[in-house]
């Protein structure tokens, strides 16, 4: 008796009776204590392109060191990695990677910052939060992608160390969150504004889903927002669906729906809107002024970077991001 | 070898097993990293 705990990490405020674990598998109630089960343990470790995560405005032509555990705090049906983040800690392989590892490895792999990646980082947040916390004290930057789905009090512990992050805002509507994701809207955009004010360096990833997130009055509502809320510098990024997991039914997203999508947020007033998922122009970063290709980009290779101390070459317009 | 001597390397051969298993047991718990952010439902 007296031993149901409730985890304060994420809106699903999973309670727990002794021995039970968490919606998202990462913790477990032992004996009236809640426990991380995936804390140093990674099961996904690479050295990606920093323009993978995808980040477009932060070190370009960087490399991070990415990691990720097992479990995510949603269950979205289209879930591009859903081996791992839908999997018990139990079911995946696992390296022993205590975060002053993770921070050594960064280094000798000459990477300038770690990502929190693949899964979702607010699953594993202990071990994020250590890690983020030695990477700083070793002038390595800490990023993350995420789905934003972390109660406020957590998320503005951890934006002291964090520096860059993406947020995927999957969809414009609650109706989608609850029968997609199994999650709510609401949180995610005050996740966002919370990034905003403490200045943490914010990309925005919007995978567009044919026929369940991809009407334009939906797409529209939402650049406004961000414009709105955000600012408009922060950079979108409209992403190509590939059936997956439960959507094998669906087709890939036509290439013009993206465009659409991208029109409608530079209409919106969108200063840096990119299309994922696909070779195209819309891969380059462009002057917001004189129109220039500021950063050619082929896939996760930068071509050319025409931005100089954070101004643009051409016109002297300022740009925003971390560009060193 | 006598039955005693057999009983003996059986004691001692369960024993060892046991203990092995006490070790697994403790390696779990020292995996265990507590959680920063929950709390206890009593304490309504």
């Amino acid at each position: 008796m007296g031993k149901v705990v409730q985890c304060e990490l994420c809106p699903n405020g999973c309670v727990l009776d002794v021995n039970q674990t968490s919606r998202c598998r990462t913790r477990i109630n032992k004996d009236g204590r809640l426990y991380s089960l995936v804390y140093g343990k990674p099961c996904a470790v690479h050295v990606d392109p920093i323009e993978k995560k995808p980040f477009f405005h932060f070190l370009p032509g960087t490399k991070a060191f990415s990691i990720a555990t097992a479990g995510c705090v949603l269950s979205c049906k289209f879930c591009q990695n859903w081996q791992i983040s839908q999997a018990k800690p139990e079911e995946t392989d696992t390296y022993d990677l205590p975060p002053d590892k993770v921070v050594n490895n960064a280094r000798i792999y000459n990477c300038r910052s770690i990502a929190y990646t693949y899964t979702e980082p607010t699953a594993f947040y202990e071990y994020m939060f250590d890690t983020a916390l030695k990477a700083k004290n070793s002038d390595i930057k800490n990023t993350m992608h995420s789905c934003g789905y972390i109660n406020e009090k957590p998320l503005r512990k951890l934006c002291k160390y964090m520096d860059a992050a993406d947020i995927d805002l999957k969809a414009f509507t609650e109706d989608f969150y609850d029968k997609i994701c199994n999650g709510s809207l609401k949180y995610v955009l005050n996740s966002l504004i919370i990034l905003k004010e403490e200045k943490v360096w914010l990309e925005i990833t919007n995978l567009v889903i044919p026929t369940l997130n991809d009407e334009i009055k939906n797409i529209n509502e939402m650049c406004r927002w961000i414009v709105k809320n955000l600012g408009s510098d922060v950079p979108l990024h409209f992403s190509r669906f590939f059936p997956h997991y439960k959507l094998t039914n669906l087709p890939p997203t036509p290439v013009e729906t993206l465009k659409n999508a991208r029109k409608t947020a530079m209409d919106a007033g969108l200063k840096f809107v990119y299309i994922g998922n696909v070779r195209n122009e819309a891969e380059n970063t462009y002057c917001p002024v004189c129109k220039k290709i500021l950063i050619e980009r082929t896939g996760y290779q930068i071509i050319k970077n025409n931005i100089l101390n954070g101004k643009c070459k051409f016109c002297n317009t300022s740009i925003s991001g971390i560009w060193s | 070898m006598t039955r005693r001597d057999l009983l003996k390397a059986f004691v001692f051969l369960w024993s060892f097993l046991l203990l092995k298993e006490d070790s697994k047991a403790e390696k779990t718990n020292e995996q265990l990293h507590e959680a920063m952010f929950w709390r206890r439902v009593e304490d309504d």
